[in-house]
């Protein structure tokens, strides 16, 4: 969790379409038929979610890769 | 003192299994204890022991197939639920490490997704060994790993259950043969697996809290989690 937790520690990112400052929360992304949760920044507002490049590149890319083969 | 309950007793919470699988979180349910009993070919009347028996729903059916049935588990919710589901069954709050059985007392022994999850496998397999018949049959279901380059990062998640306890079939049968079992017939039941499909969802990740879902998904992955049945025979 500590690569999670150093994502969820980012300072400073706002929502661009509500101006108002994400927090760490709860999300559950889901991809056929699974679903896992992760602490990621939220906006409170709109619930947009932000995703760090990484961390969709990497290990998301990785798991989605795998789900596939399933 | 603040007592904690590590993920192997969360599991074993009777909460829990309502949650995750209903009343038999395993996969293939009594339709592969009914295989597994077809396999041993026992005789009407034969004495049963099932080790980690949970609310004793093996129990019952054996004992409905005119079977004596003895269930041991750590759990005292679920021996509760089992007697109060199920009524007078000999239910024993046990180890397996630690069997209040006399020697050579048991015809089979059934250890239905229990043996990966009990601290000592190498003790209860000896005490298994102890209080079985020679000639006793031993059925063994659980998770296994088929691809043994998986498990290396399986065993590093943070996680204290029958997951990140998988052994390679190799592995179970030396562990066998090391406690003077003789492996009779093994099964691939992989495929039982997919209905557990709630174990993806979201009450089975409150129970592994503090691991990365997604490490873990990759490393479940690697592994090729599959399930087996197996049946020995105790030599001597």
């Amino acid at each position: 969790m500590s690569e999670q937790s150093s994502w969820s520690q980012h300072p400073g990112w706002v929502c661009n379409r509500c101006n108002t400052p994400l927090k760490v929360s709860r999300v559950n992304i889901a991809y056929l038929n699974s679903a896992f949760p992760v602490d990621l920044l939220k906006c409170p507002q709109c619930g947009l979610v932000f995703i760090p490049e990484n961390l969709a590149m990497g290990k998301m890319a990785e798991v989605e890769k795998s789900l596939e083969d399933k | 003192m603040t007592t904690t309950l590590n993920d192997r007793q969360r599991i074993n919470q009777p909460s829990v299994w309502e949650t995750l699988g209903g009343e038999l979180l395993r996969p293939g349910g009594l339709t592969l204890t009914e295989r597994a009993l077809a396999l041993c070919q026992l005789a009407p009347g034969a004495c049963l022991l099932d080790v980690g028996c949970g609310s004793a729903a093996t129990m019952s059916m054996s004992t409905k197939l005119g079977y004596m049935c003895i269930g041991i588990d750590l759990s005292a919710a679920l021996l509760w639920r089992g007697r109060a589901e199920y009524g007078p069954l000999s239910l024993l709050r046990a180890q397996a490490e630690r069997l209040p059985l006399a020697d050579q007392a048991i015809d089979a022994a059934l250890a239905e997704c229990s043996l990966s999850v009990i601290d000592h496998r190498d003790q209860a397999l000896a005490e298994i060994h102890r209080v079985l018949k020679p000639g006793g049959r031993l059925v063994v279901t659980d998770l296994y790993a088929r691809n043994c380059a998986g498990l290396a990062a399986l065993r590093r998640m943070p996680i204290d259950a029958c997951l990140s306890n998988a052994q390679s079939a190799q592995q179970i049968s030396e562990m066998l043969a090391a406690h003077r079992f003789t492996l009779e017939c093994w099964e691939d039941h992989s495929e039982t697996l997919k209905t557990m499909a709630s174990c993806s969802g979201a009450a089975f990740w409150e129970q592994t809290a503090g691991v990365d879902p997604f490490d873990l998904h990759l490393a479940l992955a690697r592994a090729q989690l599959g399930y087996y049945l197996l049946v020995a025979t105790r030599q001597g």
